[in-house]
């Protein structure tokens, strides 16, 4: 039995696609796929497409003579940048164990249904209105609004079903694989069929009402009217509070009346619809990551933590169990949250549970900069993670490797993690 | 308020005709709650605003109605209130498609909130500077509605409700949020809070924007028992049982369904019906919801004397039992009932504004809020009649609600004091008298701002003499001053006129001091609230140090350290959940907190959990 478990980060730009690689003796590894996907604004070089990833992934669990397979495929959330990649037709002839997926994808939970239509309603809402006329008014006189505009579209897209990718991971692959829906309630500890000596840990989501609630995105009511504006006429009459007799245009209004809006005024309305554009796409994306399935692998003496994109809730709901938060505490490897971003590693993880240095082995960043989120990756949260361990690797920076982190150049960084 | 002059005889043949006195009122239309309740018991309501000079809009003296439309750029025309025809049949009747009407209704209410806050100060209110509040009843397309504090503007939203899960609203109809009134009340609570305590808006610890929130459904919720015809529906329907949930307890509700949540936005009875639980105060952090821990603990209170105002009156109908019989109640029953409860809650309202002259004038805390309660309603009735402040002192404890730097919640405990070191030094008494003077432009318009000039100049001294006492800090004296003060005037419950005057101080630390406490653009100040007797003693104040040399008691040293530990504790805490830092440009950090206040002081917020899942 080899001494390690082999991680393979591949560089899909600003997304997640990681392998795992545990060993069993006479026998291929034990293949966990966690993501397999990319943000289209984050793409890692100009011409790449996931299929790409895809290809290569296909490649490196092809064994010798064999089809190729994979034991498990975690998708972590539903999130264009952790699945896009299974919407690639090569899919079809992967051989998969099983397909693990958050129990807010689970089609018979009537829960998880109302979240998952609420979630889909407005991202849906929100790219049609991001589209609108009204929108570009309101954003290009701001400061930096271009950028800002394509911001708002970038994270609203990210969000958007991608419902090749999920029909794949819902109904795909060869083998009929067996597909499990997870949260830290229903299935707390899991014993692979095929490798006795993985444990997999379910520490989120939870199905705690704080927690669900995360999920839960705001109503967004003005925005999910244009999902339903097919044609300019429905438009218009469902846009206008009052008939036409009723509206002045401000010449109009201004030859009849004394009374005037000041600029100032007219700011403070366009400036409050522009927090709302915001909040509402920031908190549809957080509603999105909430559902994230938070995973720890324990093999021997390796304990990989892959949190998605979990953020507070889910997060909060594992550090207050004290049985989670004592198997945290024994993280080798992290699989650094949501890209290395602020909100996806709470400072009380890091400060208080994340082990002192020579423990953590080694933690990976999968990340690529995008000039419109300067704050992601978090670089005072980078700079934290790499006091506790010196194998601190981004996948757009790998650097030279070293002692068990190995670069694959144009693909992706290995790390040989012991077990 | 100033109010319309009479109409003055004209001459005529034999001397003057009599003139017409101008009434004191004006009726006006409007919905009692909002267009989904339609014609339900006492939804169309026609309230009595004072009967003020008013242009097309309506444009008053405090408050302008502009029609302006920013998501569409177009204007709507206004209402002219004195058009006969308007006039005739008091006010615009109800209507969902006519802008006019919208406008009516808005000032009606806008209105109607300003003369609570009025009635329970004692006193004329009046927005900075003089300044009109500016109100677009249809600002922009969106479900929300704020209260801009630089412009002093409020905004209400329109949107369509939901196709799928409309509730009572037409699937895809348009909800405005200017006819919803205790959306306009809440909003415009927010303005008139903003006014008498502008530092309110600094998220200095986690009770700040929660108070701001209380206060303002506390208005909205209280006045549903303005409306003597949905009073005494519901007396009938709960048998005199006010604290069964029905729609006087309601807030927003058809905003609450029109976003399919299913249910009202919020409630008088708190998070979730549940018996109250003292760990969502230590616990819950969103503005909204923190807020409606307070608001129950003020409802429980209200119920509570409620019941002890109606106990004698249930006794004396059921012939000493006291348990009413099966059915329907007897009218007269309904009637005397719905007569007490309109009274409780005037009381208990006018207990709850009338404690902000009793607040500190910075980071205030739910224990603050009912220190002052209890101070306040103590200087006017001391005897504690239907046990009003046990009441508020029961229901806060229940809540886990404690006061800092308070051993125990007696209410002897409670009661703010002063300090033995102020009590031999008073300002001089015409002060007060002069404060008082200075209120009215009719007493003297000429002297009014030399009147100002010199209190002000007293009370900047006399802070100055007593730094340390007032628990500021001397060796800051520069960066020490007067944030307001104004006189306050009431009857006592022996019929007496009681006169004070109110001052308020504040000091910042300056820039590149080692005592400044500033996270995110917001900053950690000292301030100082003093009640002064008409003999110009200090009666109460009320304190937010800062930590320094000059605390002498150790309790004032533990609340400072306190403030400055709590700060820093919610800060961390939002930072941790906060989700939009990712998407922002590199600034953020330096404006976070600022920006926080004003994304939640935009928004309603929504149900804490809808129904359809639970």
């Amino acid at each position: 039995m080899s001494e390690h478990v082999r991680i393979r980060m591949y560089n899909v730009g600003f997304g997640d696609c990681f392998l795992l690689e545990f060993p069993r003796a006479n026998e291929t590894p034990f293949r966990v796929l966690v993501d397999c996907g990319a943000h289209t604004s984050g793409y890692p070089r100009p011409g790449w497409k996931p299929a790409e990833a895809v290809a290569q992934i296909i490649e490196d669990i092809t064994e010798p003579g064999q089809d190729p397979a994979l034991d498990v495929i975690v998708a972590s959330h539903a999130h264009q940048d952790h699945v896009s990649g299974f919407g690639a037709p090569a899919w079809d002839d992967v051989t998969v164990g099983e397909v693990w997926l958050p129990w807010t994808e689970n089609p018979k939970d009537e829960e998880a249904k109302v979240i998952r239509d609420r979630q889909n309603k407005l991202a849906m809402g929100l790219e049609l209105a991001f589209q609108q006329p009204a929108f570009n008014q309101r954003w290009l006189p701001a400061k930096e609004g271009q950028a800002q505009m394509n911001a708002l579209r970038a994270l609203a897209a990210n969000s958007r079903k991608n419902e090749t990718a999920m029909n794949t991971l819902h109904h795909g692959f060869r083998g009929k694989p067996k597909r499990r829906f997870l949260s830290s309630v229903n299935s707390r500890k899991i014993v692979p069929r095929g490798c006795p000596d993985l444990t997999v840990h379910v520490l989120g989501p939870s199905r705690d009402p704080e927690v669900i609630r995360d999920m839960d995105p705001p109503a967004g009511q003005s925005y999910l009217r244009y999902r339903t504006s097919v044609n300019a006429v429905v438009d218009s009459v469902l846009n206008r509070p009052f008939t036409r007799s009723f509206t002045l245009s401000p010449a109009d209004y201004e030859a009849s009346y004394e009374a005037r809006v000041s600029d100032e005024i007219k700011e403070a309305a366009a400036s409050m619809m522009r927090d709302d554009d915001l909040t509402v796409a920031v908190s549809l994306d957080k509603a999105v990551n909430g559902t994230s399935l938070m995973l720890m692998f324990e093999f021997g003496e390796a304990f990989l933590l892959f949190p998605g994109d979990a953020q507070w809730g889910t997060w909060n709901a594992a550090l207050s169990d004290s049985d989670a938060r004592e198997l945290m505490a024994r993280t080798t490897f992290y699989k650094v949250g949501h890209h290395g971003s602020h909100n996806s590693t709470p400072i009380d993880f890091v400060e208080e549970v994340l082990p002192e240095a020579d423990k953590l082995w080694g933690a990976a960043t999968s990340v690529h900069e995008i000039d419109f989120w300067p704050e992601i990756p978090r670089l005072p949260l980078l700079k934290e993670l790499k006091k506790r361990s010196d194998r601190l690797v981004r996948s757009d920076k790998p650097g030279r490797g070293g002692e068990g982190v190995e670069v694959r150049r144009g693909i992706g960084v290995d790390f040989a993690v012991p077990c | 308020m100033e109010q319309k002059q009479a109409v003055y005889g004209r001459e005529s043949l034999e001397g003057y005709v009599p003139g017409i006195q101008p009434p004191a009122t004006r009726p006006l239309k409007i919905f009692a709650f909002d267009p989904s309740l339609r014609r339900s018991a006492g939804n169309l309501a026609v309230v009595n605003v004072v009967n003020e000079q008013v242009g097309p809009g309506p444009d008053g003296r405090l408050v302008q109605v502009i029609d302006y439309n920013a998501t569409e750029d177009v204007y709507y025309p206004p209402v002219d209130l004195d058009e006969p025809d308007v006039l005739i049949q008091r006010g615009l009747d109800p209507s969902d498609s006519d802008p006019r009407f919208h406008q009516q209704m808005v000032y009606a209410v806008v209105m109607k909130v300003i003369e609570n806050f009025e009635r329970a100060l004692g006193r004329p209110f009046a927005f900075r500077r003089q300044q009109k509040l500016v109100v677009l009843p249809h600002s922009f397309e969106g479900e929300n509605a704020f209260y801009d504090p630089v412009t002093m503007s409020l905004h209400f939203g329109y949107f369509t409700a939901d196709l799928e899960d409309p509730g009572p609203n037409l699937p895809g109809q348009t909800v405005f949020t200017c006819l919803s009134h205790d959306i306009v009340a809440h909003e415009t609570t927010h303005a008139i809070v903003d006014r008498l305590r502008d530092q309110f808006n600094w998220p200095t610890n986690r009770d700040v924007l929660a108070f701001h929130e209380a206060i303002a459904d506390i208005v909205a919720i209280f006045q549903h028992f303005s409306f003597p015809e949905v009073l005494h529906d519901q007396i009938r329907a709960t048998r005199a049982d006010l604290s069964k949930p029905g729609r006087l307890l309601e807030l927003a509700r058809q905003f609450g369904y029109a976003t399919g949540s299913g249910q009202a936005l919020r409630s008088a009875t708190g998070l979730d019906q549940a018996a109250p639980d003292p760990r969502q105060y230590a616990e819950v952090l969103e503005p909204h919801d923190r807020g409606s821990i307070l608001v129950a603990a003020v409802f429980d209170a209200f119920f509570r004397i409620y019941r002890n105002r109606t106990a004698g009156l249930v006794r004396a109908v059921t012939g000493g039992s006291g348990i009413l019989p099966e059915g329907e109640l007897q009218a007269d029953l309904v009637t005397l009932a719905t007569r007490e409860a309109s009274n409780a809650a005037q009381d208990v309202l006018t207990m709850c504004l009338r404690a902000f002259e009793y607040l500190p004038p910075v980071d205030v805390t739910f224990g603050d809020y009912l220190r002052a309660i209890v101070t306040a309603d103590f200087e006017l009735n001391p005897r504690d009649e239907f046990e009003r402040r046990v009441s508020f002192i029961d229901a806060f404890r229940a809540r886990g609600i404690y006061a800092p730097a308070v051993s125990s919640l007696a209410e002897e405990a409670l009661r703010l004091d002063r300090p033995r070191e102020l009590e031999d030094v008073r300002i001089p008494p015409e002060l007060v008298t002069e404060a008082l003077a200075s209120q009215f432009k009719i007493y003297d318009d000429y002297d009014q701002p030399e009147r100002e000039a010199v209190v002000q100049l007293r009370l900047h001294e006399f802070a100055m003499a007593n730094a340390a006492a007032l628990q500021l800090d001397p060796d800051l004296s520069k960066n020490l001053h007067l944030a307001g003060f104004h006189p306050s005037f009431h009857t006592d419950e022996n019929g007496q006129l009681r006169i004070e005057l109110v001052a308020q101080w504040m000091q910042t630390p300056p820039e590149g001091d080692p005592r400044r406490v500033e996270i995110g653009g917001v900053v950690l100040r000292a301030g100082t609230t003093a009640v002064f007797d008409s003999d110009g003693k200090v009666r109460y104040i009320a304190a937010r140090p800062l930590p320094g040399p000059h605390l002498t008691y150790e309790t004032q040293k533990a609340v400072a350290e306190q403030r400055v530990e709590e700060f820093k504790r919610y800060v961390g805490a939002l930072d941790e959940r906060d989700a939009l830092q990712p998407w922002s440009s590199e600034g953020y950090d330096a404006t976070r907190m600022r920006r926080r206040a004003k994304l939640s002081a935009a928004h309603l917020a929504r149900p804490s959990w809808r129904r359809s899942n639970v």
